[in-house]
């Protein structure tokens, strides 16, 4: 009744993209491999640059994805959506997996890792069949919160750390082969984007959302790009390199001023575990969305109990941890975005 | 049933209705200069006073009555009674037994096929008081009543136009309680007032003897502890709400005014914000979210910080805190559920106690009990300390129906808090988000306008409130064509 169409506004559609990718890409990218340097710096301006037009053809696309049996057909339908489930469910059992060693390292010790996934699963899943509009306004509430405390924390670990000199951030000479894999892990990041059609589907006036969508994707690549230049300063190059998650180091070093804590890293992890807790609570959202909207909806107790399986179950041998990546490398990026020109391409045959 | 011509008759339906009412007084008489014609006034005993029969216009035409013959009765009746302001004409016999029972007087005359309604002042209620629960330092003292119509009038009072509507509707198969449904009309949000009125009649209850069942039968999540109603004791915040595009249920027999629709950010408003200067009252709504956080997180903040993330903590403070707990027998978590129960203890017994009884009984209990506990080392004065700023965080929120969810939930944090450390208290953080982002009021989000500002533009009545001369507008749920408050000239 008091928001009669049941729509966000482009505010919170900015805040939810924020908030569902700012703590992956914090712990998975920033300073990963060749997202480093001044090589990840260039891969992050060909990403913004590429990533400025496909927004604007994902806008575009937003209601092929609203009415979307009507233009690929029932089977077609079904196919593309339970690629999607696919995608959503791996994410978020990696993204479960990614919670659940960080809160075994660094928040909870001496319980068994099953317990904290169920936990998780369990919180993230209650009340994720609701609308939109109660992650929009989670998102909208919590923005500043998540938002404003990882900027202090660039701020406190640029004026608090013994930085090295300028030079490690040049180390590594620009290179077009790194640039080029730093520009894939990047576009793998990103690669939730490709859930925005769903999303835009309820977003008030959605055609001219294009603008706040590439701004949250600025957003982020800002803060990318400050923690790019952050960590070798602070952590030197070859640390930088040794470490396997190199913004946990930094986390650790960067305190209070004022000496009122001894320690200020585990608050920082508690922000970042609760983004993560942000964004897993959106997969499964996404999960029940797909999947409601053609003929096989999924309870989201089932699919909260498949994520968890999928999480704890290795794969020939390998954790999700170590495939997933992988996967969305060589099958995600291409399918996704493949999928989405194959949308249009019918999209624009039919209307 | 009509009501009939011969006063026989109609005495004869009233004895058998009020069969055994033995507090209802059923007096026959008979009134002309021949003493002829026969009349019936019915009442209950207490609510209408000899005095009101003696003194009102209706009793003066009854002792003229006694003067003029009966022909002329009938006639003078007719001609006169509907001139007077407190007479209503009743025609069915069910009408004239509601209205002798809601505390007026009913007179019936032979000849006349109508019954006449004699307002009185009603059954006796305690009257207009100071507000016991909303204490402020600036602005009006008067508190509500127990009677609808005296609490509807002291709103009048405040807002002299006609756009105030006061609709009247009766609740309760066996009680037949009085509700009154203020709005003004202008600024109310019609779908909103359309929805108040189609969940009142969805329920059909023996009675309602409090504004609190009402509000438990029209809530939309039964299941949240958060309240989903605004209440007040005070008619000027409630005159205040009513200009802000929201509305007011008045309940008869109860001096708690409900407001709908609510949000998370009303209940830490008082009615004094809007008298203050916003400086100050800036600084004091930050104090309460501060409450807040305190009044919920603060034992589980202690617990997941001593028993898990000591590191943060400074080297002394860890030494101070192990030196407060040497010699403790319990656990951290026994020692604060301990006291915090015994705290709740204190406080439910303060309460139901009488006045300076209370008063000393949270003396006693926080000071002597608290004492003796520390120096039998049942628990270490540090807890003594979180118990406290706990409980005190708890108070200084304003209004009790919004502080008894963040009681309830502190417990739960606590748990989490002692047994899983801060990643318990972030699972539950995100739980209650999760929980408080899907909570709505009549279909406004509970946490508006933290949660689409751009619908509440110009309010700035937040945590931080704006000057007075810049708080243009009225909130996102007042009708939406008369937002604008104020007008500078």
């Amino acid at each position: 009744m008091f928001a009669e169409n049941d729509r966000i506004s482009h505010r919170q559609l900015f805040r939810q993209i924020v908030m569902s990718l700012v703590a992956p890409f914090l712990l998975c990218l920033a300073g990963w491999h060749d997202m480093s340097g001044v090589n990840g710096l260039a891969g992050i301006v060909i990403v913004a640059v590429i990533l400025g037009f496909y927004v604007i053809f994902l806008v575009r696309l937003a209601p092929a994805y609203e009415h979307m049996e009507k233009y690929m057909g029932k089977i077609q339908h079904v196919v593309i959506a339970a690629a999607y489930f696919a995608y959503i469910v791996f994410t978020a059992a990696f993204i479960l997996d990614l919670i659940s060693s960080l809160v075994g390292t660094w928040l909870l010790y001496g319980v068994n890792d099953w317990w904290i996934r169920i936990a998780v699963a369990i919180v993230c899943a209650a009340g994720s069949h609701y609308g939109m509009q109660k992650r929009a306004r989670m998102a909208e509430v919590s923005f500043l919160i998540v938002a404003g405390a990882l900027c202090l924390l660039v701020v406190f670990a640029f004026a608090q750390g013994n930085l090295f000199s300028v030079q490690e951030f040049f180390r590594q000479s620009l290179s077009a082969a790194r640039v080029g894999r730093g520009s894939w892990q990047l576009l793998c990041g990103f690669l939730p984007l490709t859930l925005l059609p769903f999303l835009l589907c309820q977003v008030a006036k959605a055609s001219g959302s294009g603008k706040t969508v590439f701004g949250a994707v600025v957003f982020l690549l800002v803060f990318l790009a400050v923690l790019l230049v952050l960590l070798p300063l602070a952590l030197g190059w070859d640390r930088m390199t040794m470490e396997t998650v190199p913004v946990l180091p930094l986390l650790a070093g960067t305190n209070l001023p004022g000496d009122i804590m001894a320690r200020f890293d585990v608050i920082w992890i508690s922000l970042i575990l609760y983004a993560l807790l942000y964004s897993l609570g959106s997969l499964y959202y996404y999960a029940n969305y797909v999947t409601s909207h053609i003929a096989f909806s999924v309870n989201r107790w089932v699919v909260a109990l498949l994520v968890w399986v999928i999480s704890v179950c290795p794969f020939a041998g390998y954790r999700i941890a170590q495939y997933y990546p992988m996967i969305v490398a060589q099958f995600g990026v291409p399918i996704l975005f493949g999928l989405t020109f194959y949308i249009y391409i019918w999209y624009r045959r039919r209307v | 049933m009509k009501v009939s011509a011969v006063v026989k008759e109609n005495e004869a339906y009233i004895r058998r209705q009020c069969e055994h009412c033995d507090d209802i007084v059923i007096r026959p008489m008979r009134l002309g200069d021949e003493r002829k014609v026969d009349c019936l006034v019915v009442y209950i005993e207490v609510a209408v006073s000899n005095m009101m029969l003696e003194d009102s216009v209706i009793g003066k035409l009854m002792n003229h009555f006694w003067e003029i013959p009966p022909d002329r009765m009938k006639e003078f009746l007719k001609n006169n009674s509907l001139g007077i302001s407190d007479v209503k004409e009743l025609s069915t016999m069910e009408e004239a037994v509601k209205a002798m029972l809601a505390g007026n007087a009913v007179f019936f005359m032979d000849g006349y096929n109508k019954a006449m309604k004699i307002s009185s002042k009603g059954y006796p209620n305690l009257g207009v008081s100071e507000a016991e629960r909303e204490k402020v330092l600036r602005g009006s003292k008067e508190g509500f009543s127990d009677s609808a119509k005296s609490n509807s009038a002291l709103i009048r009072k405040r807002i002299r136009s006609t756009g105030l509507k006061v609709e009247e509707q009766f609740v309760g198969r066996r009680s037949d309680t009085l509700l009154h449904i203020l709005y003004i009309e202008d600024l109310v949000y019609e779908p909103l007032l359309e929805e108040i009125k189609e969940r009142l009649g969805k329920f059909e209850i023996d009675g309602i003897l409090d504004s609190g069942m009402i509000e438990q039968l029209t809530e939309e999540n039964w299941l949240s502890p958060f309240p989903q109603f605004q209440t007040t004791e005070r008619p000027d915040r409630a005159a205040m709400e009513l200009l802000n595009g929201r509305i007011v249920l008045i309940v008869d027999n109860s001096p708690v005014a409900l407001l709908l629709p609510t949000t998370f950010n009303n209940f830490l408003q008082v009615s004094e914000d809007k008298y203050n200067r916003f400086e100050l009252v800036s600084f004091l709504r930050s104090l309460r979210f501060v409450a807040v956080i305190m009044a919920m997180l603060l034992p589980g903040l202690y617990l997941s910080v001593i028993r898990f993330h000591t590191q943060i903590l400074p080297g002394n403070l860890i030494l101070s805190f192990a030196q407060a707990r040497e010699g403790v027998p319990f656990s951290a978590i026994v020692e604060l559920v301990f006291l915090e129960l015994a705290f709740e203890l204190i406080r439910e017994a303060g309460v139901r106690m009488p006045g300076s009884l209370g008063n000393a009984m949270g003396i006693i209990g926080g000071l002597i009990i608290g004492q003796a506990a520390v120096e039998a080392n049942l628990v270490s004065p540090i807890v003594v300390m979180i118990v406290a700023l706990t409980a005190l965080g708890s108070l200084a929120i304003p209004n009790t129906e919004f502080s008894s969810p963040f009681r309830i939930l502190k417990y739960g944090f606590l748990f989490l808090g002692g047994f899983f450390g801060l990643f318990g208290m972030i699972l539950g953080m995100y739980a209650l988000v999760s929980h408080l982002a899907g909570l709505t009021s009549f279909h406004i989000p509970y946490l508006m306008p933290y949660v689409g500002r751009e619908l509440d533009r110009g309010q700035g009545d937040t945590i931080l409130r704006k000057p007075f001369y810049r708080m243009k507008r009225r909130p996102a749920y007042a009708n939406k064509n008369n937002r604008i408050r104020l007008r500078r000239k």
